[in-house]
Parts: C-alpha cells; structure tokens; sequence
C-alpha cells in the first residue's frame, strides 16, 4: 500500500517533519496544569463556536460579574408538590369544591374528566413578619417565612414527569443537553480542589425518575458532571473512596506517581484529548478526596442540636436529613453546586389520596429543609449560597379520582433561601384556582437565567462551543429567558 | 402454560372466538356506517355533556380496565357498534336505547359505582332524543392529524430510495486499502490533508482485537502477528478474529444495548431484587440468541424478521413439542419484551400502563431500526418530521394483536412455558383486535379506528402504506411479519433507512461516532451524515452483501482511516491538521478510544490469566452490598469460577449493574440505548485504585508473571507490558517501574511482610499501577 510517493515516506518522518517534541509539550500544556484541548481550542479560534470556552478544568475561575451567591443547593421535590395544597392558598377553589369547573384544565391521566374543583384538605396561616402563607403541611419550612422567596407563577411546557424533569435541569427536553450544575462547575470551577465541582446526593436506596441523567454533562467536558456521594449512615461518602483492604501507609501514593508518569507519557502521543487529560486530573483529585471526603462527610462531630435541627435522631426525617446535613458540609468547604433528591422515586406525584400522600413525603422533607436554611443563616452562609426548593410541575385544582391531583405544567410554586434574592417576597399568582400562572409568569429558562445571574453570571455569555454553535443553558434568543430582577435584592 | 396452548383459551375456544368476533366486525360494520352519529343542534353534546357522565360512572367497567359485557362507551361510534346485546344507542329513541334503560332502571351502574342523578339521567334522555349528537367528528382526522406526506418531504436525504454512489477519485490513490478510503479521502484531500500514517502493528492488532472480540490480545497473538510478515498478515488477524465465538459476545452486546435488553420484568428501582416477581428467569436465550446470531452471521434482515415476527414464521400453537427451531424463533420474539412492564403488580395493572408497556414497544423498535423519534407523534403530529399522529397509531394496530391494553396479558401470562424452560415470546394473542386512534395519545379521548399501517414518509403513496401484507405460518395476522419484511426490503424507502441506520452504527462501534452524529435520530432534527456518500455507499455495500455484518466490517477494518495512527504527525504536502480540523472531524488520524465497560473488566480478567470463556447459560448472580456498592460474588454461583465469566454474563438489571461497570457507562436499561456515555469522572479512578476486584485482579496477575516470566525483575516488568499493555516497556519506563518496585519491597519489608509474598505484593502495585492507565484503558 505504501508508495516511494508516500507523504509517510521513512525519509520525509526522518527529515523532521512530524510534530517536533517541543510542538508537542506547547501542545499538551504539561507542568502548567492546564488542559492541553484548551490551550489549542484557545489559541486558533478554530473550534466551531466563535467564543472561547471558559476553560476544561476544576479551577476555581471568576464570574462575568459581582455574584451574589458564591454556591448553590438545588433541593429537587420530583413528583410535583401540590401548589394549593402547600404554599398557594385559594380561597375560592376551596369554597366552590365539589364544582364543575368553567374552565376546562388539561390534565395527564385519566380520572379528571369530571372537571371538578377540590378544595384543600389542608389549613393554611400566614407566617413571619411578611405573612407569606403556608399550609399545616410544612410547618417547619413555614418558620422560616422571612427567609424565603416564594415564585407562584412558575410555569413549564410538558406535563410529564420524564420530559419535565429534563426540562428543569437542561432548559429543554431533548436529552443529551447539559444540566444546570454541568454548567455551574464549567463557569466557575470549584473553591474546593479535593472534591468534585458538582455533588449529588440521592436516596441511597432508591433511583429518582430520569437516574443520573439528571446529573449529566451532555456535551459539556466529561469532568463537569455531577458526582454521586452516598449520604446513607455507616457508609463511605463516596464508593471505592478507600481502598478494600488496608494498604501500607505511602504505598498509593508512590503507586499514584508512577500512574502520573506513564499517563502523561500517553497523553504526549494523544495531545488536546480533553478525556485523556481529565483522567490524569481525576487521579490527582482522587488521592485528594481520599483524604478530605471522609471527613466532609464525617458528621460525627457534629452537635446534638445541628442533628436535631435536620432530624437525624428521628426516623422519619433521618436520611433526607442527613442530605440536607451533607449539603451545608459540601458548600461550607466550597463545593459549587449540589444537588439534592428528594426520598424515593417520586413522592409528590399524588394521583390520589393527596391528604396521605402530602402528608407522608411532607413529614420526611419539611423539618431538614427548614433546618438546612435555618442553619445556613446562623453560620452567615446563606449570604452566599443559593437554596432552591421545589419540582417539575405543579398540580390541578380539579380532583383526580376524588381525592387526588393530576400534572400542571402550568402553575407550581418554587421556593428560594438566600443567594441574594429578596427575603419574605411572594412573587408572581395564578388564577383563583391556582390553575395558571397570570401575574409575573415565570419560565424555567427565566429560572435558570435568574439562578446564573446571582452566580455572577450573564445567561447570554456562558457559552460552549457545541454543534456549530455557542450554545448556551437558556438559548435565549428562542426561549425569551430573561433574569427576574423584581426578585433580586 | 403449554407451548401448545394460548393462555387464557384452549386452541379451539380461539379460533371460533375468533372466527365470530370476525364475523360480528364485518357484519356490524354495515350497521353503524348506516347510523353516523350527527353533529351540530343546539341540545346536549357528547363531549361536552355526555362523556364526564359515562367517565365518572361508567368507563372503568365499558372502556377503559375492561368491557364487560363486550361494551365500550367511551365514543358514540361504539356505542351504535353496541356489545353482547347489540347496539345501546338509537339516536333519537331514548325509551328503546338500552344505555337509557340501563340507567333509568338503575340496574347500571352496579351497586359500588356512583349512582346517576336524576338531572345526568335526563341530560342522557335529552342527548339521545335529540340525535345523539358530537361536536367533533369522531370519524374523521382533523386535516394535520392525517396529513399526507409530500413528494418534497419524501426527498429529505434520509428517506430517499438507496443509490450506490461511485467511488471519488482522489491525488492519493496509493492511500487507498478499501473503497471506504476513496469517501474520506477525498474530503480530507479538499482541506489540504491526507490520512496519518498507519499506526504501529501491536497497536493496530490491539485496536482489531478489542474491537471484534472485546478481549486484549494474549502474547502469543502478539508473537505470531509479529512474526508473520507477509503482507496479508493483518487479514488473516481479522479472518481469525470475526471466527471467534468471542465476536458474538462483542458485537452482540451492541444489539442488546439498542434492544434495551434486561433480565427484570419492571422498572427496577429498588436495589433489592424481587426474584419471584420481577426477575424475567428466560430472558437470558434471548440473550443467547442474539450471540449465536452475530457468530454465525445471520444476515440482518433474516435477524430483524425472526425478532419481530419469529412466532409467524412457523405454526408453533399446533406443535405438540415445539421443535428446537419453533423455540428459537420463539425466543427471538423476546426482543419485543424488553420495555419495564409493571402489570405483573395488580395496582399497576392499568390500562395507562399498559399502553406505556405498547408505546414503549413500539417506539424502539423504530427508533432502533429506523432512528427515527416516533414517540413525538404519540400525542400531535410529528413537529419536525413527517410523521402523521394517525401513522402512530397505524404502527400501534400492527402490534395490538399481541398486546392489546384492552385486553392485556400480564407479563407472567404472556410466557410460553414447558417442563420449567420459560421463553419470553410475543405473538398474537387472539383475532385482532380494534385499534383506536387516541386524542392527545390520551386512551379516554379515542378517535376513529384506525388500520394497521406503515410509516406513511417512507412508502412510495398513502396507500402503500396499508398495504401490510404478509403470508405468516399459523394463525396469526402477519402484520409483524409484513412490518419486518417492508423494514428489510431495501428497494423500499423504509429498507434503505434500515441500512443506513445499521452501517452508521457499525461506523460508530469502530470509530467513536457515526457517521450520522445522532444515531437514533435520522430526522429533521438529527445531524446531517458527516459523509454521505460514504453512509450511501456502506449501506448499498450491507445490502448487497447480504445484510451480513462480518463481511462489512471486513472492508471498514481494511481501510487506511480505520489503520492510520492517532498520534498527530505532521506530513509533507499536507496542511496543518491541528489547524484546519482540531476536532478530527474529518478522521486525519484515528480517534482514541476508551474501552467499553465489559471491556475493562474483561480486559483485567483476561490479562490476569482467571477469565473463565465459558458461554451462554443463565447469568452470573451480582449482589447489592450494604455499602451500596453492586458486586459479582465469589460465592452462590453456578461454579467455582462463573464470577470471572465475561461480563456479558452478568446478571442484566435496569438499574443495578456492579460498580465498576456502572462508573465507566453500563447503561441504565429504561429505554433501548444506541450510544453510550463516554464519562471520565473521579469515581472511575476510585473504583480502579481501591475496588476489591481491582485488587484481586492484580494480584492474579502479578502471581501469572511470577509463574510465567523469568527471574529477573527486568524480565517480569517486560512480561507484566506485553500482557497489559502488548508492547514492550522503554528503557526509562523499566527504571521507573524498577524504582516503584524497589520502594514497595521496602514498604512492605517494613510492614512484616517476608519471603516471596513481598515480591509478589510489590508486583501486585505495579499491575495495578498498569490497569489504571489510559493506555490500558484506551486504543487508538
């Protein structure tokens, strides 16, 4: 096959024209710590964006402007809490129960076709200074009034479960896209270099709806993606984080050194392959974790009333507590982004007998959430953290089989603690049924806009270079996303 | 449940069942086109009066969980159809309307329903009297629910007739090793670039042998591939390679992916197994199946018919023992029943999740085989590809058949079973059923009936696309049967598709992607073929090579691009190709690629020298520990060493696969799955430097180089390379490892440890140390 023609002659490699070594090192970046892919992506322009991407590493890296918020918790309720059955009071709904409805609601399943109002089972009062309402169900969230801001008139475009989730983590509900996290961890790095940018912690018997795809880079860099902890007690934090058997003390780390030495020889040969380099960089993030994840996530020392406060002496509260417990360790030791499932599959999801069901999952959430904000502020870090709480929809004023609720996409309430926003606001209503959003609707693109903005972050800059394109979280141009400023404080 | 029997009825009690209910169809037909309902007058209307009525009192026992009495009132078209009495509905004549009787004498709804009031009870009187009037016309599609396709959108490149472009000429004819070259070549050629030089001969035998078989090569591979230097060495490899049983276990694994292959019946959320319920105990020969099949090379299209329609290609119902063909034909149905089916759990036993359990079905298997996203016409017409909703419902009736919601067979119910054997089969459970065009792909909001049909995009006219005709064995519709045989006919628009989607995928097992980036999506909102000429060619070359998979491969494997390095090395007359073509869009080298996560576990076993090859069989038990950590057990195996079997073997959760497997991207089997994550997060590296099969592999394998190498140290760090890594050690990687050796002899010297355990502990780092790196990991 090989011709004297050849441009692979053995004369023309011997006359030098392969890549020289220095080339190559210039190339692969080594000793600098920064990622070979990027410093070619970077230098020629020729990627198939037009903007630079802000860099393929974990390195703790400025935002476009003042943040706000330094870190967020995402506190992710899958299933869909029920708006008018926690935090948006309808007085009319509740006297015309049992009616048919003017309006006909789009529902899901079947079992509404009746068309009939429900009413809440549930009381409602004002709390705090502000008044913002809550019902008997989430008492603990409720004492903590004046440190939330309450969003109403949240909206989205998909009544399923699936494709809902997706949009709330990607913006869109394509799969493959990157979720918000990805996207935190790829803008600013982490504060942390001993533990990953982006943690997940999920029930740890249990896979929420859509598993780790709601965790996932998409097309952003592969060191962008969330990593699962294990928050179930008696467990290491992390699989694998120690080594099955015990190993004489040093005898990793000379193993390590060797591993570094012939990696970075490989990675040479395959210069601005960003998988091959993440690698090296996660075995060195690696023997860091080994020593400071097991103490993060060591709650031990941790007093009887920071456990009582997130429920971790009671049954009930005990394992999401412990998320919520993880979550404040995570960020108070400069974890970027984490992510926190709520118990089980999907427990909002109340089809039927809303009464049992709120009532269950509410027992197991409300007192850790309010404990993770309540002990946020008292260690003056909610001043730059951003705590988000709530699901993928909301649900039907009308009954469902006569005691539940089916899917609305399009009314639910989010809550938020923190990061900036104004404290003790209720923003944004629906309709007297709590059917529609009707003032201030906001969408989840102007969410996740809104989320970037107290990053310190313009949701129009924080590109990638992605399809021929400098995609973005929000693709605002088709979305319309806009930042909520009668939210910011 | 007899191989000879259906479930539910005995052989004869069917076939008159069926023979009457086709019976009652066509006569009743005659009947209700005779009373159309009417539209239009002022008085009450079915939608918006009627219906909430029926839903709220009716539905549950005549439409939606059953239709007792044969009844289905969920539109007026059934009602005029009427039930075991007859029609229920005479526009016009409420007091002769057995509905209106039924009610008004309170005999229905039974006792545990809600009672009518006396207002519903009149609205009823007053809807009937006035005509029985809809306002929407049930008949008929709304002009976008039926759309026709147009001669434009037939013409979009991926639903075009199958052409065979001719070979592009090129400057560099003499870089051309197969016709696959002249396709990229010449793309490379307009940039200024050329290929990169062929890459070293232990990397391209590395590269061929994971690709093919999934396992290293062993030294002696090595040797003899190296000692052959005749030109036609690197053929004889592949030839030998595609031979090997182990090709199967490979390229099969591919297919179960797509398939969305799971020894579990449901969705497999907890990580306790419910092994009485939820573990599907047959499943694994299907699994076997699709081995053997890719061994022997079965032409594809014979692999599609006998998986979609195995159970009508033989008259198995009148066997009195199902000979070893009817059963393996049997199993190949199996790939219909792979979707998560919950209604083995009688709350879950709804019609909703039945329909989710038909969808599902039906919607992988065209976005496998066609790579199209059909389930955005479940609820509207397609918004970006030329799908009708009604075509949705069209596919559905060709399946309904075997898996009518109205009619369901619980997953238990619906397995063929004899003297203990299990075979997961779908077939036709009874006379075809109708199937309703649904609203919003809502089941309580049925349009018209509609016919079995194809995708209307990919047939020459609207009417080709009922045309689903067949000649099955037994009796059986054949639509299936004529579903496959239309998806496998190249000269059809739907067989040109079929072949695309297939080479495309075979490119991206080679080459890290397709040559359609998105390989379940060829529409509208897919990517674009990086070449299509080449797609076209690959897939005319698939076609007339008899839909074979090994002969295909063969010429890709032959090629210059798939040989080349993938070390960048600048070449004369060439442009700068870090320059023009970063990303290697173009393929001017080889892209690096990580292994699979079967391969690296095999990879360990193998290299270790403990895989055990032996194949087929039930799988291989995995255990969930209170860590959370998912393991392959030592203990509670078949035999002595089932758990260092093939990792194709083990136990197929949706959710739950071993650790080591799931950090490096076993998929999570809810849906089909045509490309796997290709990750490289920190726990990937954990799980290599501390999990306890990691552990005992390198200690195997330090104990083989012990055995099998020399005294020498030098002579073992050489062995422990050509193992790992199939290529010798340099001279400053031998130092390097020396110095590791002599550091952790020391450690463990001080630790208390003597005698030879030291050398073999500090041998034990260093195979370690080999498992972790990329190049181990990689092949380029």
């Amino acid at each position: 096959m090989m011709s004297p023609r050849s441009p692979f002659g053995e004369r023309s490699r011997r006359a030098g024209l392969t890549i020289s070594r220095r080339k190559m090192l210039e190339l692969s970046g080594l000793g600098l710590g920064s990622l070979a892919f990027a410093s070619l992506k970077a230098d020629d322009g020729t990627h198939s964006g037009t903007k630079t991407p802000r860099g393929y590493d974990l390195r703790s890296k400025a935002p476009h402007f003042r943040p706000r918020a330094k870190s967020v918790i995402l506190l992710m309720q899958n299933g869909a809490p029920s708006q008018m059955d926690l935090f948006d009071p309808k007085p009319e709904l509740n006297k015309r129960d049992g009616q048919v409805h003017i309006e006909k609601v789009e529902s899901f399943q079947k079992g509404s076709e009746s068309n009939k109002l429900a009413g809440t089972p549930f009381r409602f009062q004002k709390y705090g200074q502000c008044g913002m309402d809550f019902s008997d169900q989430v008492p603990h969230i409720a004492t903590m009034a004046d440190t939330w801001s309450m969003v109403r008139s949240m909206h989205t475009y998909h009544n399923n479960h699936t494709e809902a989730l997706v949009i709330f983590t990607t913006g869109k509900f394509l799969h493959g896209r990157p979720t918000l996290g990805s996207w935190v961890s790829y803008a600013l790095g982490t504060e942390n270099q001993n533990l990953p940018a982006f943690v997940v912690l999920r029930d740890p018997t249990k896979y929420n709806n859509n598993g780790t795809r709601l965790w996932e880079n998409g097309w952003l860099p592969a060191l962008y993606r969330g990593t699962e902890f294990d928050s179930a007690s008696g467990r290491p934090p992390v699989l694998n984080l120690q080594p099955a058997r015990s190993l004489p003390a040093g005898l990793q780390r000379d193993n390590l050194a060797l591993l570094a030495e012939l990696n970075k020889r490989y990675l040479e040969r395959h210069p601005h392959e960003s998988e091959l380099e993440a690698r090296i960089v996660n075995y060195e993030l690696a023997a860091r974790m080994q020593l400071e994840a097991g103490e993060v996530a060591d709650v031990s020392r941790e007093t009887k009333e920071t456990r009582r406060l997130y429920g971790i002496d009671n049954a009930d509260t005990a394992s999401y507590g412990m998320r919520c417990l993880l979550a404040r360790r995570l960020v108070e030791a400069g974890v970027r982004f984490v992510q926190v499932l709520q118990p089980g599959h999907q427990p909002w999801d109340s089809h039927s007998d809303t009464k049992g069901k709120i009532g269950e999952i509410a027992r197991q959430v409300d007192l850790p959430s309010a404990g993770l904000v309540k002990d946020l502020k008292t260690r003056g870090l909610l001043d730059e953290t951003l705590v988000i709480w709530g699901g993928e929809f909301g649900r039907l004023p009308v009954s469902q089989n006569g005691t539940g609720r089916d899917h609305n996409r399009n009314a639910f309430t989010l809550l938020f603690a923190g990061g900036g926003l104004k404290p003790g606001i209720t923003y944004g209503a629906t309709d007297d049924f709590g059917y529609r959003a009707v003032e201030n609707p906001v969408s989840i693109s102007d969410l996740h806009a809104t989320i970037l903005n107290q990053l310190g972050l313009d949701h129009w800059e924080l590109t990638y270079p992605h399809a021929g394109r400098d995609d973005t979280l929000t693709d605002p141009s088709l979305t319309g996303a806009t930042v909520v400023e009668d939210l910011l404080a | 449940m007899n191989f000879s029997t259906i479930p539910g009825q005995s052989r004869t009690r069917l076939l008159a069942s069926f023979n009457a209910c086709f019976g009652l169809i066509l006569a009743s037909c005659a009947t209700y086109t005779a009373c159309r309902p009417v539209f239009a007058g002022d008085g009450p209307r079915f939608e918006r009066d009627i219906r909430p009525i029926l839903k709220a009192h009716c539905l549950s026992c005549h439409g939606f969980e059953s239709r007792k009495a044969g009844l289905d009132l969920r539109t007026v078209r059934l009602m005029l159809r009427g039930g075991d009495r007859g029609p229920v509905l005479i526009p016009g004549d409420a007091e002769n309307s057995l509905l209106f009787q039924q009610i008004f004498s309170r005999t229905m709804p039974l006792e545990a329903e809600l009672p009518l009031t006396e207002s519903q009870i009149d609205t009823v009187r007053r809807w009937i009297e006035a005509g029985a009037a809809v306002s929407q016309p049930y008949e008929g599609f709304s002009p976008t629910e039926a759309r026709p396709v147009t001669t434009e959108e037939r013409a979009f490149w991926a639903f075009q007739k199958l052409r065979r472009p001719r070979l592009p000429g090129v400057q560099h004819p003499e870089l051309v090793g197969s016709p696959v070259d002249a396709f990229v070549l010449a793309r490379l050629e307009e940039k200024g670039l050329v290929f990169s030089p062929p890459a070293a001969p232990v990397i391209q035998l590395r590269g061929a042998c994971f690709d093919l078989i999934g396992l290293p090569p062993s030294p002696a591979d090595v040797d003899e591939f190296l000692r052959d230097t005749s030109p036609s060495a690197y053929e004889r490899l592949l030839d030998r390679l595609l031979a090997s049983p182990h090709f199967g276990e490979r390229w099969g694994r591919h297919w179960l992916d797509a398939a969305g292959y799971a020894e579990v019946r449901g969705t497999d959320y907890n990580q306790e197994l419910d092994r009485k319920k939820d573990y599907a105990p047959g499943m694994w020969r299907y699994r076997q199946y699709v081995i053997d099949s890719l061994n022997e090379d079965k032409p594809y299209d014979r692999f599609l018919v006998e998986q979609l329609a195995g159970d009508e290609l033989v008259d198995w119902r009148l066997m009195k023992q199902v000979s070893p063909e009817a059963r393996e034909l049997l199993v190949a149905t199996s790939y219909l029943r792979t979707a998560p089916d919950l209604t083995w759990d009688p709350p879950d036993n709804t019609v909703i999740t039945r329909f989710d359990v038909l969808e599902q079905t039906v919607e992988t298997v065209v976005q496998n085989v066609l790579g199209l996203t059909l389930k955005c016409a479940r609820c509207h017409t397609h918004k970006f590809d030329p799908i009708p909703q009604r075509d949705y419902y069209r596919m559905l009736a060709i399946f309904t058949p075997a898996m009518d919601p109205h009619g369901w067979l619980t997953p238990h119910d619906r397995d063929v079973q004899r003297e203990g054997d299990v075979v997961h089969a779908f077939y036709d459970v009874g006379p075809p059923p109708p199937t309703w065009f649904l609203r919003r792909g809502d089941h309580a909001a049925p349009g018209p009936e509609v016919e079995p049909g194809f995708l209307s995009v990919l047939c020459e006219t609207g009417a080709d696309a009922l045309k689903v005709e067949a000649k099955p064995a037994g009796d059986t519709t054949g639509r299936r049967l004529a579903l496959a045989e239309w998806m496998t006919n190249a000269d059809t628009r739907a067989g040109a598709l079929a072949a695309r989607v297939r080479v495309s995928r075979i490119w991206q097992q080679l080459f890290g992607t397709g040559l359609v980036k998105t390989p379940d999506n060829f529409g509208d909102q897919g990517e674009r073929p990086t070449h299509p000429d080449l797609l076209e060619w690959l897939a005319a070359e698939c076609v007339s090579r008899e839909w074979k998979l090994k002969p295909l491969l063969k010429t890709i494997m032959m090629s210059s691009v798939y040989r080349q390095t993938s070390t960048p090395q600048l070449v004369s007359e060439s442009a700068d190709p870090l320059r023009v073509d970063p990303d290697n869009q173009l393929l001017w080298r080889m892209r690096v690629r990580r292994l699979s996560s079967e391969a690296i576990r095999d990879a360990m076993l193998a290299t270790s020298g403990v895989l055990d090859r032996t194949m087929g069989g039930p799988p291989v038990n995995t255990d969930v520990l209170a860590d959370g950590r998912v393991i392959v057990p030592n203990n509670d195996q078949e035999t002595p060493t089932s758990h260092l079997r093939r990792s194709v073997y083990t136990l197929a959760r949706r959710n739950f696969y071993p650790t080591l497997m799931s950090v490096f991207d076993q998929p999570r089997m809810v849906a089909g799955c045509t490309q796997r994550e290709r990750s490289a997060v920190v726990l990937q590296s954990l799980t290599l430097l501390n999990d306890e099969f990691v552990l005992e592999q390198a200690d195997s394998f330090s104990a083989r180089i012990l055995r099998e190498a020399g005294d020498g140290p030098e002579a073992r760090i050489e062995r422990a390379f050509h193992l790992a890594l199939a290529r010798e050690p340099t001279p400053n990687e031998v130092r390097s490892c020396m110095r590791l050796l002599r550091q952790q002899r020391a450690r463990y010297r001080k630790n208390g440890v003597s005698g030879e355990d030291v050398t073999r502990k500090a041998f034990a780092c260093l195979c370690q140390v080999l498992f972790n790196t990329s190049e181990f990991l990689y092949v380029e």
